[in-house]
Formats: C-alpha cells, sequence, structure tokens
C-alpha cells in the first residue's frame, strides 16, 4: 500500500466525498473508494502525484487558515473547482487541474465500476442507477 | 514435421481456415500468439476488459513487450492510438459484440457507385456480393447465426439457424420511433446461440456481453466453433503464445514456413506446403513488411470505422436488463444519402456499464463531479443510444509501416500507425449522427446529443484493408482468391484484404472470406 501520511489521508477522504457526496445512497468514502483508490495508486504507481496534490490542496486551504478537510463543504468544493481551473500553480509540485481531474475521475472510476474493485461496496452505486448483473 | 499448410493467427479469419483445411484431409499448424482462455480466465473487471481498458483487460496482449507506434509515439495495448484487438485463441471473437451482417453488395462496388474523390483510394471490391453469397450462408450455419429475415434493403438469402434475440422494451420504443418515420428495420443479426445449438447452451440475456467471455459459451467464436472442428480430425496442430516473426522464402517467390518464437524466448523453424496469415490488419501487414513480401500496397489503406453516435433519455426508465441488448437495426442510410459517399447502418446498442455511461456520455452540461454528477447519474435507466458503424473512404495515407527504432520482446520491429481518414468519412459520419438523433427524437427521446468527429485514424477492432484484395499488384497486394501476388503459396485470410470495410460490423465478411479463401487453398494444392 502507497504511504500516505494521516493528513493526506484525511484530505483524501475529505475531497472524494465531495466528488461524490453522500445523499440516500453512499459517498465514496462510505462505499469503499478510500480502499479503491489505494490499491490502484500502487497498482499504477501513482503514489507521488496523489502525494503532490494532496499536499497542493492542503497548502490552498491553508491560505484560508485551516485544513482542506476543515473546510466548509461549500468551501470544499469552490476550492475544488478553483483548483481543476488552475493549469499550474507554485507551491504545487503537480498541475492542479491534472489532479483534480484525475481524483474525480478515479473515484468516480472507483465508485460506479464493479464491486471487485473495491469502490462500490455491495453493488450499492449498481443499486442507485438501477444495473444489475444476473449471469 | 512438413505440415500442409500453416495457419498464423486463430482469430475469426485463421479459426475459418484451420477449421476448412483440417478437415479437407490437410496438416495444418496453427500458431496463435495470444493464450488459450477460458470462461474464468477472462476478467469481469469494469475497468480491464475490451470494452473499456483503462488498466488493462486480461485477453492479451500483454502490456509489456508489445509496444506499437502511433504517430511516432510509443503506445501500449491500452493506451489511445495503439488499435487493439484481443490476441487469444478466437481472437476478438472471444470477446465480441458478434453482429453477423453481411455487406450490402454497393459495399463491393464503392468506387463505381459514387466515384473516387480527390486523395482517397477508394476502389471496388475486384469479387461481388454474389461471389460471396454462398460463403456468408456457411458461416451463418457452420458458426451459427441467430435473427429474422433480412431488411429489403438486401438480397434474399437462407433463413438463420436460429430466431433473433428478443426485442428489449428500449428497442421496442425504437421500434416506434421508426413506425413514425417510415424507416424499416430489422432485428440485429448475432453469432449468438439464442436456442442451444451444437452442443453448447443458449444465451443467458446477461448484461456483461461485449468485451467479455460468455458465462454460457453461447458466444460463437472460433475457439467454440471452427477450431475444436480443426481440432477433431487429428490433423490439426495448435500452438499457443508462440509469435511468428517472419514468412521464410524461396527463390521463384515460392514460401517454405515459417519462424517463430515460443514463449520461452525459443526459436523455431516450421516447413509448409503453403502459408496462411491471419494476423489482423495491422499484425499482416507488419509480419509482411518484416518479412519483405509484398511492394508498396503493404500496409495502406489501413481503416476501420468511424461511428455515428446519438444519445438521450426517455421520459421514464426503459432498462429492462435483457442483454446483450442489441435488437434492433435499420438499414435504409447504408446508401442512396443525398450528397454523401455511403452511410452506415444503424442500431440500438449493448448494455451499457455504467462506468462507461458515466466516462463517454456525460453531456456537456453536467459537471465532472458532485452533487450533480451523481444526480445525473441516476438518468441511467432512461438512457439511449442508437448509432452504428460509417463506412470508411479510405485513404492511401493510413499506413501501417514498420519502426526503425522501436522492437517488440523479441527484437522484431513493431507496427507503426500513421494517417488520418478521407474527409468524407467525416461527412458521412456527420450525416449519420443527424439520422441517429432523428431516430431518438422520433422515439420520445429527449435531451438528444452526440459527439463530433474530426480527422483522425480510425482502426480498432474493425481493423482492415492493409493489404487490400485487386488485381494490379501496384495497388494491391492478395488476387481474388487472397493470394499474395507473387508468391503462389502464401494467403491473407483476415480483414486485410478488405477493400472497403463496409457499412456494418466486418466480421461475418472476414469469416466468410475465410471459407472462400480456404477452399481455393483447396483446390489449389
Amino acid at each position: 500500500m502507497p504511504s500516505l501520511t494521516d493528513l493526506q489521508m484525511r484530505t483524501l477522504a475529505a475531497a472524494i466525498d465531495r466528488i461524490v457526496p453522500a445523499d440516500d445512497f453512499p459517498s465514496a468514502t462510505q462505499a469503499g473508494c478510500i480502499e479503491f483508490l489505494l490499491r490502484l495508486i500502487d497498482l499504477e504507481g501513482l503514489g507521488d502525484f496523489y502525494r503532490s496534490g494532496l499536499d497542493g490542496l492542503e497548502a490552498e486551504a491553508a491560505k484560508h487558515g485551516a485544513s482542506f478537510a476543515d473546510l466548509t463543504l461549500q468551501n470544499q468544493d469552490a476550492q475544488l473547482k478553483r483548483c481543476q481551473g488552475i493549469k499550474r500553480s507554485q507551491g504545487w509540485r503537480v498541475s492542479p487541474r491534472e489532479f483534480i481531474d484525475t481524483l474525480a475521475r478515479q473515484t468516480i472510476e472507483g465508485y460506479y465500476s464493479d464491486p471487485g474493485n473495491g469502490g462500490n461496496r455491495g453493488g450499492v452505486a449498481w443499486e442507485m442507477v438501477g444495473f444489475k448483473v444476473t449471469a | 514435421m512438413k505440415f500442409d499448410v500453416i495457419v498464423i493467427g486463430a482469430g475469426a479469419g485463421g479459426g475459418v481456415a484451420a477449421g476448412v483445411l483440417a478437415e479437407a484431409g490437410m496438416q495444418v499448424l496453427v500458431l496463435e500468439r495470444g493464450r488459450s482462455l477460458s470462461y474464468a480466465d477472462v476478467p469481469r473487471d469494469h475497468l480491464r476488459n475490451h470494452r473499456l481498458s483503462q488498466y488493462g483487460h486480461g485477453t492479451g496482449p500483454d502490456l509489456e513487450g508489445n509496444p506499437r507506434l502511433f504517430n511516432g509515439r510509443r503506445r501500449n495495448p491500452i493506451q489511445g492510438g495503439y488499435n487493439n484487438n484481443a490476441s487469444c485463441l478466437g481472437g476478438g471473437t472471444l470477446v465480441y459484440g458478434m453482429q453477423a451482417w453481411r455487406f450490402h453488395p454497393l459495399d463491393f462496388k464503392m468506387a463505381s457507385t459514387y466515384g473516387v474523390p480527390k486523395g482517397s483510394s477508394l476502389a471496388d471490391w475486384p469479387i461481388t456480393y454474389e461471389d460471396l453469397a454462398p460463403y456468408y450462408e456457411r458461416a451463418e450455419w457452420e458458426i451459427g447465426v441467430s435473427g429474422g429475415p433480412p431488411a429489403p434493403q438486401m438480397p434474399q438469402r437462407r433463413a438463420y439457424p436460429m430466431p433473433g434475440v428478443p426485442m428489449t422494451a428500449k428497442a421496442k420504443r425504437l421500434a416506434a420511433g421508426c413506425a413514425k418515420l417510415g424507416w424499416e428495420t430489422q432485428t440485429t443479426p448475432m453469432l449468438i446461440n439464442t436456442v442451444p445449438r451444437d452442443g453448447r447452451d443458449a444465451c443467458v440475456r446477461c448484461q456483461q456481453c461485449v468485451g467479455f467471455a460468455c458465462p454460457s459459451n453461447s458466444k460463437n467464436g472460433t475457439h467454440n466453433t471452427m477450431l475444436p472442428r480443426a481440432l477433431a480430425t487429428g490433423r490439426c496442430t495448435l500452438k499457443t503464445q508462440v509469435f511468428v516473426s517472419q514468412i521464410l522464402k524461396a527463390r521463384g517467390g515460392r514460401v517454405t514456413g515459417v519462424a517463430y518464437v515460443d514463449a520461452d524466448g525459443i526459436r523455431h523453424v516450421a516447413d509448409a506446403g503453403a502459408v496462411v496469415v491471419a494476423g489482423g490488419a495491422i499484425e499482416t501487414a507488419r509480419l509482411l513488411l518484416n518479412s519483405r513480401i509484398g511492394g508498396d500496397a503493404v500496409g495502406r489503406n489501413l481503416q476501420g470505422h468511424y461511428y455515428a453516435i446519438a444519445a438521450g433519455y426517455f421520459p421514464e426508465p426503459i432498462w429492462d436488463g435483457i442483454g446483450p441488448g442489441v435488437s434492433i437495426s435499420t438499414l435504409i442510410f447504408n446508401h442512396g444519402n443525398e450528397g454523401v459517399i455511403g452511410g452506415a447502418m444503424l442500431s440500438d446498442d449493448f448494455i451499457i456499464m455504467p462506468i462507461m455511461f458515466a466516462k463517454n456520455f456525460r453531456p456537456p452540461n453536467v459537471p465532472a463531479w458532485g452533487q450533480a454528477h451523481k444526480d445525473w447519474m441516476r438518468m441511467y435507466p432512461r438512457f439511449a443510444q442508437v448509432g452504428g458503424p460509417v463506412h470508411e473512404i479510405p485513404s492511401p495515407d493510413c499506413r501501417v509501416r514498420v519502426s526503425r527504432a522501436v522492437r517488440d520482446k523479441w527484437g522484431v520491429p513493431v507496427a507503426s500507425l500513421s494517417g488520418t481518414t478521407h474527409p468524407e468519412t467525416v461527412r458521412t459520419t456527420r450525416y449519420m449522427i443527424e439520422r441517429a438523433k432523428e431516430w431518438l427524437a422520433a422515439s420520445g427521446a429527449e435531451e438528444i446529443h452526440a459527439g463530433q468527429p474530426g480527422l483522425g485514424l480510425s482502426a480498432g477492432q474493425h481493423q482492415a484493408g492493409t493489404c487490400r484484395m485487386g488485381c494490379d499488384p501496384t495497388d494491391s497486394v492478395v488476387d481474388v482468391d487472397c493470394r499474395v501476388h507473387g508468391h503462389d503459396n502464401l494467403f491473407i485470410a483476415d480483414s486485410s484484404v478488405h477493400v472497403t470495410n463496409g457499412g456494418f460490423n466486418p466480421v461475418l465478411t472476414i469469416m466468410a472470406l475465410s471459407f472462400r479463401t480456404a477452399q481455393s487453398i483447396v483446390r489449389s494444392l
């Protein structure tokens, strides 16, 4: 498993729960997307990319005097959107846009792909959209 | 041991050739670079399959050691531009969507029907629909096609051996739309057992069809029909995980056999009275080029299909979970379209995996993440798409060459792909997208949307054209019997020989041509 610090893990969890928020169906973390992403990061060699991006998000939040996970949900959304619009930024070792795009894409891959991948625990996302496998 | 015939590649074309040749009494050696895969070997992973190969595919070629170049950039089999097809026993037919179309009679006469647009290599086939019709029938009966009578745009033919797939709830809406528009339809013909046949079960109507192996073994590919028939004769030797690096030539144009490498890297030579190449349009061209066989035409006219697709939502759920999901088609736009060349068959589509819906069908007004994205995903049961393969107008500049610099794990120069299709392909695609939109609108769908095509290279799983059939060795590679010009005992039995690729999925044409080619080999040896 890739080594993320506790802070990086906290930022990751908060961020992906804005990608797929909870409503009457689970959020990304509730459905197992953390486990999905950690495995994917490991398989695809994305450790540095994720660490850099999560540190970037954290540094951005620090400008508002808080940790990303402690921002209001509204401010988390606003920050993710803002970062998604920035190609390059000082204090980021990766492109903010590339990081948010990848984080969103891969979280959604975990949430909506087969339960065997780990991010769609018990097939909750399939239940939500109405997809079923019968054989 | 000297074989009568070596068949290179055990996919749609090679599998058929092996069966016909072995049953005709020949000693046949089949060399397949992929593995023999059981149902359990093929992933049911929605991120690693042949429909969506985001991180892998599990059906070969292996991601390491098999690069290609695309416009000079190195690509592995799951990266864009590689134009992958499954590499395993049965080839693409293990995991394909198995639509079983005959090409339209005019598909063989594109140049004389429409003229040749400047810059394109559009040409008539040197054979006609009527030449191929008896072999289409063999493929339909011997490999096994289900479906109903042909649409009025097609010639009459013998009925298929099996009834068609059932109409889904979505198809019923689309049928009503066609009735309103006055468009004739037909059940989509498929190489699938809709009833038990040939010692195998019927389709269980599951939701993971195209891109996956079949849970009831009712998907009819060469792996479960023609290859077992070849092996049952006792005259077919099958080697998997062996890679043919070169076709060996003698003086005077005859070939003597092939050189190949096994899974351990050990090099072998096999001798034969004739060689049949069936590696697919990219690998067949690569092998000929690496063997210094054929003229300037080898590797040119690489084509596949542009897809004209439109999508929308019905006011209420239409998802009924009945696979494979394709069941209704219209052929009224394959030809005779005002102002464009050729056209396409249009049909509904396979049941789509939710993650593919998320990736490929998000309209521009829906954000990439967040609550609004999650709300949009709930539209899934109301979603429908229609579309079809547009008859490509070929360009001689769409090419397979071999790289000077990049080699595969066995040290063999890899395929290097370049070029873009002819602009007329894009025009026809735009025209067909409008027809797809019309169909959805008449059927009651709303919020209809479609992407717009640009100039690019299409090859993919429908790759074709790189060793085209013709009479003139300066602009074709094989003759009307699919024999390589100047090489009496060297044949090609895959989509490389297609002069154009039809406005249809090409696999039944590959199979039919292979029946015909194998038959002519039997006569000639």
